[in-house]
């Protein structure tokens, strides 16, 4: 541990947006009780948590013994007659929201193997191969992204597109690592990884915190006139006949994110809530509870509609424990080890939602009711790193249009094996991200971005689903909801 | 559920059965022709304007506005998005500004305003104290934009922009009100924001295009940005005003100074990180079968110290080449443990380094360099490592089918020696295209184990416990500057690659884009690299030499323009 001493911000802190505005209603429970303020959004949200390298199969599904087959190639078995623990993973922290969960099993993606980050949030794999984390994918559009950009999922511009969230941790050398994004935009031909934000103490006094008001001058007005005067200079700078096109675009690029700010900045004035008891600890646990509680309080009072949480497991000495090592291996050994890096995170999972569910929104459901969380992973089984067989687990019913309280299973019943003896195939994984988008409300227009229908690498892959073996009865599924989680 | 493949694993799932080699880097593929490293006429670069990279602002501002205030910074700094690291394009590496970015500056912007009135070291050292006054004359205002603005802007500011800037400050109702709006547009200026490249004369370059030489000011740029990851410091820009950046030996002179301050020791260090991959090291399992008596706790890390003690020793005091880093047996190890796996004694600072057996020369069997991934030596990875960091090989990762293909058809593997393992499951084609040549690397680095100790037999792990002991055969024949190559042992694939033309060629890229954060793109670019290489081969170049050339160089003065 280090010496920075625990800092404690103030509890009742007024929120401010990116324009400093104060605002005055309080959200949480511990300031209003469980209910949320009448005029708080009710809108849905989509949340995407992810964790590393992959589960052990054994330690992750539940016991589909007297699952029901609810449609072809789909077996449904209720979470609430599971007797004791769903599995060594989603354990009894989960025992209070069994009905609010959902677990999938069988959701391919037929990539190249090795850490695709990107994948589960885009379905589609580094162009550079698996291991270049940092290269584009080929499908370089991530649903969060997406959402952050469609016209129909805000309406009116928001404080934060999107919240992502990825604390910062403490290396083997004592350095600070920052977090890692999942998420991905393209615009202009430009692709880029979106950033994180990685320390709760800054993002509360970006978001949440601020200062009492003051006799000086206008903080906003202020911005919008620097902000004026530096597009002004970037402009004179963009006619210079000795930059080239590309560089002209840089410019533009920035000159437009600055014309944004200059809309959120008067958008966010209309905004009110107050912020959550964040305390700054080098302490695993607490670090995580920090970003938690800023996600749920950033989505409960619409601060945002979309939220991204990375977690990996810490030692209780702060430093990270990787357990990439072990994610290879095989055996009880292995699986053990495996279960218990992933039972911390679980842990943080299930407190989120359990965070999301305690508030309740205008409309009688709680904040998680109207959510949608997707926990994922960028790979299926460890061993094989490559993207078969994803572990999902989803929570939240997105107003009623994702079924939950069940685990199902997408693997095929005729044995569909492709090329792999120990697997046996499902669905596209692309399906659940389609599934998601339209339980928030957007209809393919919005996110067929690439050169054809679809989403991710089933665009560009779709030669291999139709490869046979049964399989290619999904090769044309491009706009298809996962059948029984999908209630319409 | 798959039968246990462990050891498979670790490689297989990990690296590539389908590779390019790149066509414009002819000695990348063993098939190095001397004639293609001369360069009489390469005409100069493009180089793509970028914005500063995290780092490289996080410097600027600490250098423009002192560590005090700067400290103050860290909130509104602190959501700055990081970058990636690695090797890549500008818009892999640096890709655009998002809204993230933008709204982190106009805070710290804001922030910096108040940050200098509470820690106004940075506006007294240089005479601009009245501008916090409560009512600053016109000789303080104009002396406050042009003096802090040339820091700013890393360049002076013409009479226009000096007008402009004063009158921005005036209109503000009052002068504090002023200096915090100056302060907010200039922390979000393009000119603080972006490496512009603009000024200076027009001319041709060697193949006749518009080329433009630089101004002295975007030279020094150049060379801070290169060995500090900052902004010029007021010598630099004193030595630019005085026309010393004019030709190379004023340069030189710049760079070699600069060399010796701390923050270039950190960029050289944090190269040999980067060339490494010492950040993706993995850990060391508490496994007494595994360990043999060793104890887990500390030892990665006090691995790490040793290779990184190395890399300095071989820089700065040892002035080594090239050839000297990769294939001496010097080590350098604090920690008890550690100096046990090189079988020396524990080294202090300050005295002479103990020497290791001939087992192990050279900066590529360090422990710390060579550390497995748990029980196994994870030799595809190593092969893997030293193909693309070590030699420049280009490679894509492996379809997951054809992997899971190729695991069903082989079958149980894992008490077999490692390289009967791969041998199996790549021989045959796609997989042997790429395997041909990273398979040869993996198998001579055999005789160490996966904490890097030097072994004679291979002892196979399953579910944590010995199963199996297999001699081993690290015996290879590999391709290098486009011989065949016999070696047959990590010590001499060493050698090897220490003396080959292509191990110097492919140092000389990774130095290239550690410090310019992009991939050489242009023959200008390939041009420059190679006549690095030829200082190193040819002219016993040192390692610092081979920075200094880097960016001591014809083509530090000019950029491409667009036609």
């Amino acid at each position: 541990m280090t010496d920075r001493p625990e800092r404690r911000l103030a509890r009742r802190a007024f929120l401010r947006g990116a324009g400093g505005f104060a605002l005055a209603i309080p959200f949480l429970p511990s300031l209003l009780g469980s209910r949320v303020a009448a005029d708080a959004s009710t809108s849905r949200r989509f949340v995407g948590v992810f964790s590393l390298n992959g589960q052990f199969e054994a330690n992750w599904h539940p016991d589909m013994t007297g699952a029901s087959r609810v449609a072809p190639n789909t077996l449904s078995r209720s979470l609430t007659d599971i007797e004791g623990p769903i599995s060594n993973v989603i354990g009894s922290q989960f025992d209070g929201l069994r009905d609010k969960i959902t677990l999938l099993r069988g959701l391919d993606g037929l990539t190249e193997t090795g850490h695709n980050r990107c994948f589960p949030l885009t379905a589609s794999t580094h162009t550079e191969g698996g291991m270049e984390r940092g290269s584009a994918p080929f499908f370089p559009y991530s649903v969060d992204a997406v959402l952050e950009h469609a016209p129909s999922f805000y309406t009116t511009p928001p404080v934060l597109g999107a919240m992502r969230l990825s604390p910062m941790l403490r290396r083997y050398d004592g350095e600070l690592r920052a977090g890692e994004s999942f998420s991905w935009w393209t615009e202009d031909g430009v692709t880029t990884r979106l950033p994180v934000q990685s320390d709760a103490e800054v993002v509360f006094r970006q978001v949440f915190a601020g200062s009492e008001p003051s006799d000086g001058p206008d903080p906003n007005a202020r911005r919008q006139l620097v902000i004026d005067r530096v597009k002004d200079d970037l402009d004179r700078l963009r006619t210079n006949p000795r930059l080239g096109s590309q560089d002209r675009e840089r410019l533009s690029n920035y000159a437009d994110h600055l014309r944004d700010l200059q809309t959120r900045l008067s958008a966010a004035g209309s905004i009110t809530c107050t912020g959550p008891d964040v305390t700054y600890v080098e302490d695993a646990e607490a670090m995580y509870t920090n970003h938690i509680d800023l996600l749920v309080a950033a989505l409960a009072c619409g601060i945002t509609r979309v939220g991204t949480l990375f977690i990996k497991h810490v030692r209780a000495d702060g430093e990270e424990a990787g357990f990439h090592s072990n994610s290879h291996l095989r055996g009880p050994d292995a699986e053990r080890t495996s279960a218990s890096h992933n039972a911390f995170i679980a842990t943080r999972v299930a407190e989120l939602l359990s965070k999301m569910d305690a508030l309740v929104e205008p409309d009688g459901n709680t904040l998680l009711d109207n959510s949608l969380v997707l926990w994922g992973n960028e790979l299926g089984d460890g061993g094989s790193h490559g993207q078969l067989d994803m572990p999902m687990l989803l929570a939240g019913s997105a107003c009623g249009h994702i079924r939950t309280g069940v685990a199902l299973d997408y693997r095929s019943e005729e044995g569909v094996t492709w090329t792999t003896g120990g697997t046996r195939l499902g669905r596209p994984y692309s399906m659940l991200l389609t599934t998601a988008m339209a339980a928030m409300g957007l209809s393919h227009h919005e996110w067929e971005l690439g050169d054809g229908p679809g989403f991710g690498d089933h665009q560009k892959l779709g030669h291999r689903y139709a490869k046979g073996g049964g399989w290619d009865r999904y090769a044309d599924a491009h706009r298809e909801m996962l059948p029984h989680l999908w209630m319409g | 559920m798959r039968p246990a493949r462990a050891t498979l694993l670790l490689s297989i799932a990990l690296t590539a059965c389908v590779g390019t080699v790149s066509e414009d880097r002819p000695w990348r593929d063993g098939d190095l022709d001397v004639d293609t490293l001369r360069c009489d006429a390469p005409g100069a670069a493009p180089t793509p304007l970028r914005r500063l990279t995290r780092r490289e602002l996080a410097h600027t501002l600490r250098d423009l506005l002192g560590e005090a205030a700067f400290g103050e910074l860290s909130l509104e700094f602190g959501v700055f998005p990081p970058d990636e690291v690695g090797a890549g394009s500008v818009d892999e590496l640096v890709p655009n500004h998002t809204a993230a970015h933008v709204e982190a500056m106009v805070s710290t912007g804001e922030r910096a305003a108040s940050a200098l009135r509470a820690h106004p070291e940075a506006l007294l050292s240089r005479g601009h104290g009245c501008i916090l006054d409560a009512a600053p004359d016109d000789a303080c205002a104009r002396a406050f934009i042009e003096g802090f603005g040339r820091r700013v802007f890393r360049r002076p500011l013409s009479e226009d922009e000096i007008a402009d800037q004063l009158a921005f400050y005036r209109d503000a109702p009052d002068p504090a009100e002023g200096f915090t709006r100056v302060m907010m547009r200039w922390l979000s200026s393009p000119q603080l924001l972006f490496h512009v490249e603009v000024d200076g004369d027009e001319t041709e370059d060697a193949t006749g295009a518009p080329a433009l030489r630089l101004s002295p000011y975007a030279v020094a740029n150049r060379v801070s940005y290169m060995l500090t990851g900052s902004m010029p410091d007021d010598a630099m820009l004193d030595a630019a005003a005085r026309g010393e950046l004019d030709t190379l030996e004023g340069v030189e002179a710049q760079v070699r100074r600069l060399l010796e301050t701390p923050e270039a020791r950190k960029t050289v260090r944090g190269f040999f990180e980067a060339w490494l991959a010492l950040d993706e090291t993995s850990g060391v399992p508490e496994d007494p079968a595994l360990l043999d008596g060793l104890m887990a706790a500390g030892l990665r890390d006090a691995m790490l110290a040793e290779t990184l003690t190395y890399v300095d020793q071989m820089v700065w005091e040892e002035g080594a080449d090239y050839r000297t880093l990769m294939s001496s047996t010097a080590a350098y190890p604090e920690d008890a443990q550690v100096a046990g796996i090189y079988g020396v004694e524990p080294w202090r600072p300050g005295l002479p380094a103990p020497l290791a057996g001939p087992e192990r020369p050279g900066l590529l069997l360090r422990p710390g360099v060579l550390l497995g991934e748990a029980h196994s030596t994870a030799p595809i990875m190593r092969g893997v490592f030293m193909l693309r960091q070590v030699l420049c090989g280009e490679l894509a990762a492996p379809p997951t089918d054809i992997v899971n293909s190729r695991l069903d058809e082989v079958g149980e593997l894992r008490t077999q020696p490692a390289r009967a393992q791969i041998e199996t499951l790549t021989g045959e084609q796609p997989c042997s295209t790429c395997h041909s040549r990273i398979n040869p690397l993996a198998f001579a680095l055999e005789d160490f184990d996966a904490l890097g100790r030097h072994r004679a037999l291979e002892r196979v792990f399953v579910d944590g416990e010995v199963v199996a002991e297999h001699p081993l055969d690290t015996a290879v024949e590999l391709e290098l500057d486009g011989a065949t190559v016999s070696v047959d042992s990590g010590a001499a694939l060493a050698h090897a690659i220490a003396n080959s033309e292509v191990g110097h060629a492919c140092f000389a890229e990774r130095v290239f884009e550690h410090t310019r954060i992009r991939r050489p793109a242009s023959a200008a670019d390939h041009c420059l690299n190679r006549r690095v290489t030829r200082a190193m081969l040819d002219d016993g170049a040192s390692l610092l030499d081979a920075f200094v050339v880097n960016v001591a160089n014809d083509a530090l003065f000019t950029r491409r323009l667009e036609d």
